[in-house]
């Protein structure tokens, strides 16, 4: 339950060594590397001969043939894959590996090539193609369309615009006849003909067609178009079974995929390495590792470099330091660390929420959802996953207990309100049974007490917002701000109670919410209050801003806090939706089982009411559930971080082994 | 023609009542659904891996038609429209009537606007993944006026149950 201690290390050692050293740290994963010492006559940082393009290069081309692979040879993988989590790297395979790069390399080559080649020849029958659309209008010519004619006649083959006829053609040809016109082809926007005439006229003919738009056409060959025609789909075929001969090459080869899945990862490994290499500082003869590692990791660390020669000085961060965060929770709080670092890790002087937040966080989701099925389903389906994949990745392992320590808290809610699926077993015994049986609740039904119900969800908001209060108070005791911890805390405490027990002498207040009870508090005690929480609110105009050191500024600033009241208040009021959503929950279900009964207690009445059953309560489980996720956060992030928490902190980012596809340890 | 109206009055009310807090709150979840997803899709188009979280973003202003539908149902399950005798008074059916109101309208114009700060946190997110639980939160903020809304809306109807009128 804590922000892990970090600590500045400075690991010094000799140059021989420092491939060794520097592996070694890179496999142990503690140590965010940090060497701000600028270069200097002794010490200055060397860079290494392969350039990282050249690894980048390396894991892009990887990254690709396996897109490729992907394309032809789709993994096999169930629904379910995805939590399964990386395979366990063979290190023993690791660090003899280089043996097998050229190898895995030039199969790399081949897959690129391959796909490379498909994509061209795929281009080059999508042309073949546009040249058969283009010679269709020609395919009754039984010459070359290149022919330009005879001895003594010449040949104009091409198109004019626009729908013709024979006459109008002759028409505007009129001038230089005799000439020959043959029509082949002709739609609305173009008329495809021969126009053959004497040698002498030429010259005259071709600039009389030119006149009404004639243009030679866009395809050229040597051939009649009809075997022209027949030679490009000849070579379509040929393309699409070169293509296909790829493609099964292609195919031949997935069997590399994991190897070059391992490669992609070694690459990636030695990029990290070569990056760090490059930004630490070296003399002649040794070389400077500066960073920040968590406290707790010293001793492991220490005891890895045991065998080589260097000097490791550990020493406290200075206090303007931009320290790295990481958190570390016991099984049950790290279940929310997810929570908390999707807002903000702790920023500067911060306590790590996620223990605090664990306490609400599975009471709230529960209430919000509050049904037994729902509950079960969801607590089953995500402990079935957790137990099929021992190997889950840490972050989403978090989230799947998250959701399972909900569905149990859902599971208690659902029994306290006597709630499963809505009213599923009073409706079907009832309707298939003829004999009602009522699901009686342990404490009482939501639906018919919501007003009680009500008052729970704002008690349970009083108590998590005096608890984030508390959090508040906590840390300005850890930064010994002792006039902040009385004047911004303890001051509310006294003012909030005080209204509070103002409140629950108050006879109009009970009639709303407990039904027109006495009200507990005596008008005395609830006057006590009044005029306590009165005093407080004084003492906060005055003292808020106890730093602010003009007195008019001050008790401005002094009323703007006591304002904060009406913030106190809305926020309280915000823990309503604990009610208005458990309701929701079974209500959606109550109208499935009313739906479903409608039908009778017949064959089909039983097919409807399972039908109806499912896919409503389908849609109930998705929508609640993520109703009960993103209300359950805002709870957290707005009522109760709105009193202590700011984040801002920076993710710890260890110079580790950073892989896609396969992890070397388990974490 | 009044007695008819005198004893069908307040079913009319009610169910017009029911009606208005369905298909208010109905449009309104549509309409934020509809805007959200638009820009959902766009940002699939650049990069599908983000589907699930641009779905769950699409999905917030969705919640307010289910509220209607929780209103809705439990005014024709009271009134014995759904099973029953449907026959309350007019001053019930009124009481009906209104009890719906505050889901029907804070529902219909809540869901538009959460439909568009949800469009803005997809916006968010598609430039900035790691960004999610914070541009979920916007969206969030929204509905809270419709919890409200739903939370007035049951407490008047189950209080109107126990009127004697």
């Amino acid at each position: 339950m804590a922000v892990l201690a970090m600590k500045r290390i400075t690991i010094c050692g000799l140059r021989q060594d420092r491939k060794a050293v520097l592996e070694e740290v890179q496999r142990q994963g503690v140590i965010e590397v940090n060497s701000v010492a600028p270069d200097n006559d002794v010490f200055r940082r060397i860079s290494m001969p392969i350039s990282n393009s050249e690894f980048d290069r390396s894991i892009h081309d990887s990254e690709a043939a396996l897109e490729v692979l992907k394309t032809y040879e789709p993994e096999k993988g169930g629904l379910l894959s995805s939590f399964k989590g990386r395979a366990l790297m063979d290190v023993a395979r690791y660090e003899g590996f280089k043996s097998e790069m050229p190898k895995i390399q030039s199969v790399i080559r081949k897959i690129l090539a391959d796909s490379k080649e498909i994509a061209e020849n795929n281009a080059e029958i999508l042309r073949c193609r546009q040249q058969i659309d283009m010679l269709v209008p020609w395919k009754t010519l039984d010459i070359s369309l290149d022919t330009s004619g005879t001895e003594k006649t010449a040949f104009f083959i091409g198109a004019v615009p626009g729908e013709q006829t024979l006459d109008t053609l002759y028409e505007a040809l009129a001038e230089v006849m005799p000439v020959d016109i043959t029509i082949f082809s002709k739609d609305k926007s173009q008329t495809c003909l021969m126009v053959i005439c004497g040698t002498e006229k030429k010259e005259e003919t071709s600039s009389a067609l030119r006149s009404i738009g004639f243009v030679y056409p866009s395809v050229s060959s040597s051939r009649t178009p009809a075997a022209q025609t027949e030679q490009l789909n000849q070579s379509i075929a040929q393309l699409k079974e070169r293509n296909a001969a790829v493609e099964e090459e292609i195919r031949s080869l997935v069997s590399y995929r994991e190897d070059i899945k391992f490669y992609s990862d070694y690459m990636s490994i030695r990029a990290e390495k070569y990056n760090v290499t490059n930004s630490i500082p070296q003399s002649d003869h040794t070389f400077v590792l500066e960073g920040y590692i968590p406290e707790k990791e010293i001793p492991r660390l220490e005891k890895a470099l045991q065998d080589f020669e260097v000097s490791i000085d550990v020493s406290d961060p200075l206090a303007e330091e931009d320290v790295p965060v990481a958190l570390s929770n016991n099984a049950f709080s790290s279940s929310v660390q997810g929570v908390v670092e999707s807002y903000s890790l702790p920023g500067k002087g911060e306590i790590d929420p996620s223990f605090l937040i664990s306490l609400f966080y599975f009471i709230f989701f529960g209430f919000m959802l509050a049904d037994i099925g729902i509950g079960a389903l969801i607590f089953l389906g995500a402990g079935f996953l957790l137990l099929k994949n021992p190997h889950m990745e840490r972050g989403l392992r978090n989230n799947v207990k998250l959701f399972m320590f909900g569905g149990i808290s859902a599971l208690f809610f659902g029994i306290l309100f006597g709630s499963c699926f809505g009213d599923v077993i009073t409706s079907v015994s009832t309707n298939f049974f003829g004999n009602p049986v009522v699901l009686k609740p342990l404490w009482l039904d939501m639906a018919s007490n919501p007003m009680i119900v009500l008052s729970l969800a704002l008690v349970m908001g009083i108590i998590h917002i005096y608890v984030g209060l508390g959090a508040a108070g906590y840390q300005y005791i850890r930064q010994k701000d002792y006039m902040s911890l009385i004047f911004k805390v303890l001051i509310w405490y006294v003012l909030l109670t005080g209204l509070f027990i103002k409140c629950l002498s108050m006879q109009i207040i009970m009639d709303i919410l407990a039904g027109g009870s006495e009200p507990p508090v005596s008008a005395k005690a609830g006057q006590i209050g009044l005029i306590v929480a009165g005093v407080c609110c004084i003492i906060v105009i005055f003292m808020s801003e106890f730093r602010s050191r003009s007195w008019p500024k001050r008790i401005l600033k002094g009323i703007y806090a006591v304002y904060g009241i009406s913030g106190y208040l809305s926020d309280i009021l915000s823990y309503s939706r604990l009610l208005a959503l458990g309701l929701a929950t079974g209500v959606i279900s109550s109208v499935a089982n009313m739906i479903g009964t409608m039908f009778g207690n017949g064959v089909t009445g039983v097919i409807i009411f399972v039908l109806v059953f499912l896919i409503i309560n389908a849609i109930n489980i998705g929508i609640n559930t993520l109703g009960a996720y993103v209300h359950t956060n805002r709870l957290q992030y707005v009522e109760f971080f709105g009193r202590f928490y700011e984040g801002g902190g920076r993710p710890f980012e260890p110079y580790s082994i950073k892989t896609k596809y396969f992890k070397f340890k388990e974490n | 023609m009044i007695e008819f109206l005198q004893a069908n009055m307040g079913t009319v009310l009610a169910l017009l009542g029911a009606a208005l807090a369905v298909s208010m709150a109905g449009v309104g979840s549509a309409k934020g659904v509809g805007f959200a997803g638009e820009a959902a899709a766009g940002v699939i188009a650049e990069d599908p891996g983000k589907f699930g979280k641009v779905m769950v973003l699409q999905l917030l202003p969705g919640t307010q038609g289910i509220y209607g539908l929780i209103i809705g149902f439990i005014t024709l399950s009271q009134t014995g429209i759904l099973g029953g005798d449907g026959a309350i008074s007019i001053a019930k059916g009124l009481v009906y009537l209104c009890a719906c109101l505050p889901i029907a309208i804070a529902g219909y114009f809540s869901a538009m606007s959460q439909g568009r700060a949800a469009a803005a946190a997809i916006g968010t997110v598609a430039k900035k993944p790691d960004q999610f639980g914070k541009a979920m939160i916007f969206p969030i903020m929204v509905e809270t006026y419709a919890i409200l809304a739903l939370l007035v809306s049951i407490l008047a109807i189950s209080g109107a149950a126990n009127i004697a009128f």
